[in-house]
């Protein structure tokens, strides 16, 4: 968990810097390989409109010279549609080394999301329907299934998902919060 | 005619070395004719003035350079060069005599870029611009409005986004340069940004602010603002909200018939039924295909659907897949299915789906308002309401010791004594108040 949150922290960080490096960039052309990062970075923190207008903005010659760029994009596209099985399909590509990273990363993140909407949004659900959002076999989805504690009917096929559990919070420190409420009282007082 | 630049030259380097600014500024106002005769020659000026020593100079010799240049002079990249390394230079307190050359500077520069199709480089300059100009960061200036407009024309919103976000109090008045257009772009731009960026709250706000400006006569920026924000209001609320009570007259009168087909949307948009509202966008296509407004109609149809779904969850409890699609007139189960997915991922209702039975169950907001994020929330937006009271007491208090304010408030009993003097100490009588 905690590796995790460092993660996501350092990607926040190399994309203040890309967007600098975007900004200048001397006539506002940077190197193709910035657009590249840069997007797929987008797509991992799920900016898809910031996705999208940096697509846009993208010159027609970096997006000919450097075809992986949409190829990227196309990720990014079956995003916006929410197509689990386009993402993944489209997600499934040997990647060149300054993306890679990034793109397994959006990958984890895919997966721990469609087990988040699943739980969340259905009380139960075909197998086919899934195996199909998880991207895995009926094999597999079944044991994915078991491991996450939901029960499975045989006679209909079915699996019953669990709702999230509530996250735990963080307990705020009592001095700071004693010193907040005084303040309010004064200022509701005065 | 070069001896006159010569001069130039010489008057400038020696107010400098008195820092005498005052001097300075009016005698560069009164060579700007000359600056503008010898145009051709400008660049040998800009060479032997140093931008962080003589910035006042150099400005003004920029001002005219720039008014005189084209998108496809032959040097454009040296004079993008020299106006991104001025402004990155030059001496803060130096602008600060001149704000208006400067918002000068910076609008022809920002046309020069749109012109030349390449605004992405100008907006780390603007933005430099932008602090080195300003008083606080709270106050506007027109260079906000050209910033907001190079990001729009580069589609890179990240660096006016910095500056959207802040809630202004003030307006910098840059010597009488800043004007009403710069504000209505400022607010129509920002609302574009934040729509495309699909901020609909804040977008629709900035939309308001342009269209409740106060106005003699309706400007056509007021004109679209107000298209965008029927626009807004209904993806929104669903429908047209009304023009607030403290906009000018002028504009609840003229703006409507002016823009029918937005309100003719709106009424469709009333009936709730996705037919109606599709015939109207067919019928108006042509209108808001020119008004650039077709991606945000789209919205609104799609808006339509939600907040029909949103709406059912207030009557039923369970309702088949089947049945929601009939009620919204969407094609198939699957697609409402695929629409509640949506929604319930996004937090916009509560539900869960029942695919053994076919069925949608709708559920309460689980939200107990007792966990440590809500109080975080609460505590938020307490703290912003201080904020507020404080500013609103602060502006209060520079009101009430304003001597026009007390002279006019104590106008009437002043008839019967000869008190021509007592400005000072009715100030100060009300500033212990």
């Amino acid at each position: 968990m905690m590796a995790n949150y460092n993660e996501t922290v350092n990607y926040e960080k190399f994309c203040e810097e890309l967007e600098k490096q975007e900004l200048d960039a001397p006539d506002g052309v940077p190197p193709a390989h910035i657009y590249q990062q840069l997007l797929a970075i987008y797509l991992l923190q799920n900016e898809l409109t910031a996705a999208k207008f940096l697509w846009k903005r993208i010159p027609t010659n970096s997006k000919s010279s450097t075809p992986e760029l949409a190829k990227i994009w196309e990720v990014g596209q079956n995003l916006w549609q929410r197509d689990f099985q386009g993402v993944y399909s489209s997600i499934s590509k040997e990647w060149s080394p300054s993306v890679k990273p990034i793109m397994e990363a959006l990958k984890e993140k895919l997966s721990e999301r469609a087990i988040n909407l699943v739980s969340l949004a259905y009380t139960s659900i075909g197998l086919d329907d899934l195996a199909q959002i998880l991207n895995l076999s009926r094999e597999d989805a079944l044991a994915r299934a078991k491991e996450l504690l939901w029960t499975f009917d045989q006679a209909s096929q079915m699996v019953f998902p669990t709702k999230p559990k509530p996250k735990m919070h963080a307990p705020l420190p009592s001095e700071d919060q004693l010193r907040r409420l005084a303040e309010y009282v004064s200022f509701l007082e005065n | 005619m070069a001896s006159a630049l010569e001069h130039y030259v010489n008057t400038v380097t020696t107010l400098t070395a008195q820092g005498n600014y005052n001097e300075m500024v009016k005698y560069i106002s009164k060579s700007m004719e000359i600056l503008s005769k010898n145009s051709a020659l400008l660049d040998t000026v800009l060479a032997t003035l140093q931008p962080s020593i003589h910035t006042l100079g150099v400005l003004a010799v920029l001002k005219v350079r720039l008014q005189h240049t084209s998108h496809n002079d032959a040097n454009i990249d040296t004079i993008h060069a020299t106006v991104a390394e001025f402004i990155n230079v030059c001496c803060q307190e130096q602008i600060k005599y001149a704000p208006d050359l400067m918002a000068e500077l910076c609008e022809s520069y920002s046309d020069l870029l749109i012109c030349g199709k390449c605004p992405m480089r100008g907006l780390e300059v603007l933005r430099t611009a932008i602090f080195k100009i300003r008083e606080s960061p709270y106050h506007l200036t027109s260079i906000h409005s050209h910033l907001a407009h190079l990001c729009l024309a580069s589609k890179c919103f990240k660096p006016a986004l910095h500056f959207l976000d802040i809630d202004l109090m003030d307006i910098s008045k840059e010597n009488g340069y800043y004007d009403v257009k710069h504000f209505l772009l400022y607010y129509y731009y920002g609302g574009m940004i934040y729509a495309a960026l699909k901020k609909y709250q804040r977008a629709h706000y900035f939309f308001q602010v342009c269209i409740s400006t106060p106005a003699l006569a309706v400007s056509h920026i007021m004109l679209e603002g107000f298209k965008k924000f029927v626009l807004l209001s209904l993806i929104i609320d669903g429908k047209v909200e009304k023009i607030p009570k403290y906009a000018s007259l002028v504009v609840s009168r003229f703006i409507k018939p002016l823009s029918t087909a937005y309100m003719d949307l709106g009424t469709a948009y009333a009936t709730n039924n996705p037919d109606e509202v599709n015939s109207v966008v067919n019928k108006h296509q042509e209108v808001f295909t020119r008004d650039q407004n077709m991606g945000l109609v789209k919205q609104c149809v799609h808006a339509m659907y939600k907040m029909n779904i949103q709406r059912l969850t207030k009557t039923f409890l369970t309702l088949s897949l089947a049945d929601v699609a009939n009620r919204v007139h969407l094609g198939s189960p699957q697609q409402a299915q695929k629409y509640i997915l949506h929604m319930i991922e996004d937090g916009e209702i509560h539900a869960s789906i029942n695919q053994k039975d076919g069925m949608v169950v709708f559920l309460d907001n689980p939200e107990k308002y007792n966990s440590p994020d809500m109080f975080g929330n609460l505590d938020k937006n307490l703290q912003i309401c201080m904020a507020v009271e404080r500013q609103i007491q602060a502006m209060e208090e520079e009101i009430m010791v304003n001597p026009q304010y007390v002279q006019k408030l104590l106008g009437p009993q002043d008839e019967d004594g000869p008190h021509s003097q007592p400005l000072g100490n009715n100030s100060q009588a009300s500033s212990s108040m």
